[in-house]
């Protein structure tokens, strides 16, 4: 464990601002449920357990978020890719070069504010996931993997 | 090369199967309309056949394909034209059926079937096509030296393997008896509570009613003989002078009685060797050999696999060995895990059964108390997987592995360069008793398979580890 690299920082941010999203529709829907209640006569009960489930949601959210950010870790080497995540369930995965088919890079709205990236690794069987890294980490990261692929000796599928 | 039509039989199959999806449709509208002449019956009737026809001719007409040096183009469709072109080194298996009406016409239907995550239909289909044809197409096919994969030591062309009648009898007879049993007790089941509790318990000195039981009886037994022997029948029928033999790079299966059926794979594109053997068939000491492959080519029932020797003896290493060059001959030694990660799987196996078992007796009393029967199957299941659970390093390119899952042994044997990604997982209350889960990742068929090697002692797992991420 804890050799290989962090994921950046600002993936914290990120997590927090996605809590925040949670939360957002959470009380959305709530509020929409407490009208209900209002004006339909529906019995509290339900709004009661959807704010709840809003804010039991959050909460494990947020608490995680030290936890993840903390037990996630990979390494690129010329030969694979590994990575380890986990301190309850602690798991370590490799990925030879050359069993890559293909590397996808994908960012939404709240990764692309932060100017980071998902880069997403499959070979034939899987696919795995690196959550975030900076945009410069993963355009080299992509070219770092594409000539390793390229080099190592092609295995028809 | 010019484009082709399909074999003119196809006409009639097309308009046979026209006329049974309009014929559905057309009862019931004629369940609805009732006051119709004679004549205007024979009216309907006729405009549905010839409709059937047309629409036959139509889709014949559109229907062609070609086959060039380089790849087959096969173009579909009347409103929505489509052009399926394969290059031929990209076929991984190309399957012959043909049904016993098609043979006196020497015509063939064609699946080709690639590499790519198509849904679950061959990317190429040829419904009927006359032998020289699917003879051109294979020489095609063999033809073309793989243009990636590794070079075969010049394959020693022969190998043939066939199936006898004593090896076919015992695998349909072992491959029998849940599914019909299933049958039968479910019938049985909701056929229960009607007859035991009220009826029986109150009148068990009625005569008639022990005719009834009786009669109930019999009935079930017939069912299952019946299910049986249909079950017994359907195999044979399957796998009927079942063949292997190894041309090249390519192993080729035939079999079938009313559907020969025929799989050209090439050797090269081999994910993994399974070798299948149910509780009962270990005590018969036979085993199944599967392949898998990088396509759904092969039968639905057999998980997608290739099977390649329905059933063998259990010194069956000598006899695949020729077929398949990278295994070893003699059975593999491998790593069992200990006495504590087996007592581990059987309380697994406990906990997960006492969920529905607590539930059940709760809820249904008193008959759901006959659930805790589940629990010493559970016990065995648990100690089953326990004692079958393996692992061994045959070579710097070779692993293999055993498990144990609901009675039923696999052994898989995997070139490291089909290992997709290896996981190794660990708990943190497995951290102290020192065991890991190690996982493998295979392409199988149009998705992937996950192979799971459960409780090893971490060094174990680490070692496997290294061995995978290690070039060589």
């Amino acid at each position: 464990m804890e050799k290989g690299q962090a994921l950046p920082a600002k993936i914290k941010t990120v997590w927090r601002v996605s809590a925040g999203c949670s939360l957002l529709v959470g009380l959305v829907v709530t509020g929409g449920l407490i009208a209900a209640t209002k004006w339909w006569q529906w019995s509290p009960v339900f709004w009661l357990i959807c704010a709840g489930l809003t804010v039991l949601d959050v909460a494990i959210e947020l608490a995680l978020i030290p936890y993840r950010y903390r037990f996630w870790r990979y390494q690129i080497s010329t030969q694979e890719v590994e990575i380890e995540s986990g301190f309850f369930f602690h798991q370590q995965t490799a990925i030879p070069i050359n069993r890559i088919q293909n590397v996808t890079l994908e960012a939404g709205p709240i990764l692309q504010w932060q100017q980071l990236q998902t880069v997403s690794i499959e070979t034939a069987a899987t696919s795995h996931k690196i959550k975030s890294v900076l945009p410069e980490t993963a355009s080299q990261l992509k070219q770092q993997i594409m000539a390793l692929a390229m080099e190592a000796t092609p295995y028809d599928n | 090369m010019t484009t082709k039509h399909l074999h003119p039989l196809t006409l009639i199959l097309m308009v046979w199967k026209n006329l049974v999806n309009i014929v559905l449709f057309t009862l019931i509208m004629f369940g609805v309309i009732k006051e119709l002449h004679r004549w205007q019956y024979l009216m309907i009737l006729s405009g549905i056949v010839s409709l059937a026809i047309i629409l036959a001719v139509v889709k014949y007409w559109w229907f062609t394909y070609e086959l060039d040096d380089q790849a087959i183009t096969i173009h579909s469709g009347v409103i929505f034209r489509q052009q399926i072109h394969i290059p031929y080194n990209r076929i991984q298996t190309l399957q012959l059926k043909q049904w016993f009406y098609m043979k006196p016409f020497k015509v063939l239907a064609v699946s080709i079937e690639t590499a790519g995550q198509s849904n679950s239909k061959a990317e190429g289909q040829l419904p009927v096509v006359s032998k020289r044809v699917v003879d051109q197409l294979q020489n095609r096919v063999n033809g073309q030296p793989n243009d990636q994969g590794v070079p075969d030591t010049p394959a020693t062309s022969g190998t043939i393997y066939h199936i006898d009648w004593t090896d076919l009898n015992l695998y349909a007879l072992t491959s029998l008896g849940i599914l019909p049993l299933m049958v039968a007790l479910g019938w049985l089941y909701n056929n229960l509570d009607n007859i035991i509790p009220k009826k029986w318990l109150q009148s068990v000195f009625s005569r008639a009613e022990h005719l009834n039981i009786i009669f109930l009886i019999s009935a079930i037994l017939g069912i299952l003989i019946i299910g049986m022997l249909t079950s017994y029948l359907i195999i044979i029928q399957r796998y009927y002078h079942f063949q292997l033999t190894k041309q090249d790079n390519q192993l080729l299966t035939e079999k079938g009685f009313f559907q020969h059926n025929t799989i050209t794979a090439s050797l090269n594109r081999i994910q993994a060797v399974v070798i299948e053997q149910t509780i009962i068939r270990q005590w018969l000491k036979l085993a199944s050999v599967q392949v898998i492959l990088a396509s759904s080519a092969a039968d639905k029932e057999d998980q997608n696999n290739l099977v390649m020797m329905p059933v063998i003896s259990q010194r069956h290493y000598e006899q695949i060995q020729p077929f398949i060059q990278w295994l070893p001959s003699v059975e593999p030694t491998y790593i069992r895990i200990s006495k504590k990660a087996k007592w581990l799987l059987i309380r697994n196996a406990v906990v997960l059964a006492a969920i529905p078992v607590v539930a059940l007796g709760y809820f249904f009393r008193p008959w759901g108390w006959l659930g805790l029967l589940l629990l010493p199957v559970a016990v065995g299941l648990g100690s089953y997987a326990g004692h079958n659970m393996g692992i061994a390093i045959l070579s710097r390119h070779l692993l293999s592995t055993q498990d144990g899952h609901f009675f039923k042994r696999s052994t898989y044997l995997i070139p490291k360069r089909r290992i997709q990604a290896m996981t190794i997982a660990q708990s943190i209350w497995m951290k102290r008793t020192q065991l890991a889960h190690l996982r493998l990742q295979l392409r199988h068929g149009d998705s992937s398979q996950q192979v799971e090697v459960r409780y090893l002692p971490i060094q174990v797992a680490q070692s496997l580890y290294q061995w995978y991420v290690n070039p060589s």
